[in-house]
């Protein structure tokens, strides 16, 4: 009965707990909306970093990562492969070779970064067929090369050209060769726009001397929410004293701390959104509290112990909440799914800005679970917190006193 | 049977004290019907509070049937009032929020009695306070002779063996007082309720087995 109590007392004002309800809607739909902007921002910035350059996860000779080295290779070995697509996650694995070379012209030289790859596997991860601005995209057995369109201005080359690379093979071995572009495209990492060469891996085996070796496996992926599930199941199928398997957050660990705080950054805002709303609970609940006391009083002198006054104060709270929470979920998930399916496209100069710092002008949202089970048990708390000084209000009212109020 | 000795209380005693109870010396047998009356401010409403273990007196002890009112902890009075008082109230203080049949089953609730027996028994007391049709209604919906009528269904509906009254009929018109006195003393015969009602009023003070008048905090006369 205490709880039957507790929810009719709710309808006793009803203005006053409609708007107590709609405060906490309101601030759970929007802080699941930051939340979800945020997250999926989050996950876009991954991505473009993901799909434009290094994968969702890669896989290198042991000690790679931590020298670079051109003499750290692994060779191509089609069961290394076969056991990292056995994982169900894997979408594609492919090999890529990479090494830095001084490029020159007749007039111009500038320090460049050489890619070897699989010009098929590169496209299913990263659409870079759809980058290429000039001349032609590379096939599996290109002989040739495509260069970043700010590179190519700066050397003041184009399609058909001829630029020399001189560069360290192998152990020791001179890398020198003559390359003709046939072709020019626009990376969206301005970085890479400016110092990128794409080959054919072969190509660049042949250039540094090391034929059926590359440095790694660049991971595509399913659902990239699971790769640290995947990097783990794939640690148990490869050799460890031979291989070093990496996520991409270990791969770019400066884009997990600008991701982390950021985060935290938004996290601080919706605790202030928090604050001020529970400040309005706080003093709902206050005065609900306050405006029967005397009812209270006749509560005690009839035998209702206090304990059971301090479960219906809190049980009125938690249904304001409840209320509050459960119907903002409700009409707050589908606004996450149709916003994630129906990212917002930034146009203009602020959508060009976007797209020259290399990011896809679109503003992503996520839908996830992730993202309103800690918004709705945050709520949940603050109601119980709410509660605490309205129960010791109670708890220090004097029956007798009370009644003759 | 309800012994009262010495019973003081005295307001503000680290100021200005004010004895709300002089010296108060009394015993009210088992089955009495007593009303207690005098002028604002005698006493009556202290008197009553402490009968009730809502309030602690200055000094005296209560025995009610030897044992010391006041001698439990404020957790344990709660408990032995529900269990043994029952409680009339001059402005009724229904649940607003629960019908006439839920604020009688309330009290057995809190007694934590069967839900069949609860309302087995709050169907059988509103019949006997004579609104046994108006068991669905909440109290904004009923009269205030009607309400004062659950009031006193409530205060029975944990089985006291005293039950106090504070100005019951201050609210009533004289059909609903002169009612609500005919259930009263009806419980009083036939279930041997002891009645303790502080009152004003003078059709109550009729109806009284005996009545105890208060001034300045003492008791000055007794009536039978």
């Amino acid at each position: 009965m205490i709880t039957k109590i507790a929810w009719r007392n709710l309808w006793r004002n009803k203005r006053r707990t409609v708007t107590s309800i709609s405060s906490i809607f309101f601030a759970v739909i929007l802080a699941i909306l930051m939340r979800s902007l945020q997250e999926g921002s989050y996950g876009q910035m991954i991505d473009t970093a993901a799909r434009f350059y290094m994968g969702y996860a890669q896989v290198h000779q042991k000690g790679f990562w931590e020298d670079k080295s051109i003499n750290s290779l692994m060779t191509d070995l089609q069961e290394t492969r076969t056991k990292i697509l056995s994982d169900k996650n894997i979408k594609g694995a492919f090999g890529r070779l990479e090494t830095y070379a001084m490029a020159a012209t007749d007039t111009l030289t500038k320090g460049v970064m050489i890619v070897g790859t699989e010009p098929e596997g590169e496209d299913q991860l990263s659409n870079l067929s759809q980058k290429v601005t000039k001349g032609q995209y590379l096939t599996s057995d290109s002989k040739d090369i495509i260069i970043g369109e700010g590179l190519a201005n700066y050397l003041g080359i184009t399609v058909n050209d001829t630029l020399a690379l001189l560069g360290q093979g192998y152990h020791g071995a001179s890398a020198a060769e003559l390359y003709r572009v046939q072709g020019i495209l626009k990376h969206p990492n301005p970085q890479m726009n400016n110092q990128v060469i794409y080959m054919s891996l072969p190509t660049v085996q042949y250039f540094v001397t090391a034929p059926n070796m590359i440095n790694a496996y660049i991971l595509d992926v399913h659902d990239n929410r699971k790769v640290d599930q995947t990097v783990a199941e794939l640690k148990e199928k490869l050799d460890l004293d031979a291989y070093e398997v990496m996520s991409w957050s270990e791969l770019a660990p400066e884009m997990v701390t600008l991701i982390n705080t950021d985060r935290e950054g938004g996290k601080i805002m919706i605790y202030i959104l928090y604050v001020v709303i529970a400040f309005g609970i706080f003093s709902t609940i206050l005065m609900m509290t306050i405006e029967r006391e005397r009812e209270f009083g006749i509560l005690t002198a009839v035998g209702m112990i206090r304990r059971k006054i301090y479960s219906m104060l809190l049980q009125e709270a938690l249904f304001i909440g409840l209320i509050g929470i459960v119907t903002s979920i409700l009409a707050g998930f589908p606004i996450l799914l149709y916003m994630e399916n129906h990212p917002i496209l930034i146009e203009g100069a602020k959508g060009e800005a976007m797209a020259k710092m290399g990011m896809e002008p679109i503003l992503r949202f996520t839908a996830s679970l992730d993202i309103i089970w800690p918004q709705a048990l945050l709520m949940a708390l603050i109601m119980i917190v709410c509660t605490i000084y309205p129960i010791i209000h109670v708890a220090r009212i004097k029956t007798v006193e009370a009644i003759h109020s | 049977m309800i012994e009262i000795k010495n019973l003081v209380k005295t307001y503000n005693a680290d100021t200005i004290p004010v004895k709300a109870l002089d010296h108060v010396d009394l015993k009210i047998e088992e089955g009495e019907f007593t009303a207690v009356v005098g002028p604002s401010g005698c006493g009556k409403t202290t008197f009553l509070n402490i009968l009730g273990g809502l309030d602690t007196p200055t000094n005296g002890t209560i025995l009610i049937d030897g044992t010391d009112l006041h001698n439990r902890s404020s957790a344990d009075m709660i408990t032995y009032r529900r269990d043994h008082i029952g409680f009339v109230f001059q402005d009724y203080s229904l649940m607003p929020v629960l019908t006439a049949e839920e604020n009688v089953e309330f009290i057995m609730e809190l007694q934590g009695r069967p839900k069949a027996e609860r309302a087995a028994r709050s169907k059988a007391l509103l019949e006997a306070v004579g609104i046994g049709d108006k068991g669905k209604q909440f109290p904004t919906k009923l009269s205030g002779g009607q309400q004062q009528r659950v009031a006193v269904a409530r205060a029975l509906a944990s089985k006291p063996k005293l039950i106090l009254a504070d100005e019951p009929t201050a609210n009533l018109d004289s059909k609903s007082t002169s009612d609500l006195l005919d259930i009263m003393r009806q419980l009083n015969e036939k279930e041997n309720i002891t009645f303790v009602i502080a009152t004003h009023d003078q059709r109550v003070m009729d109806r009284a087995k005996r009545v105890i008048q208060f001034d300045d905090g003492k008791i000055i006369d007794t009536k039978i």
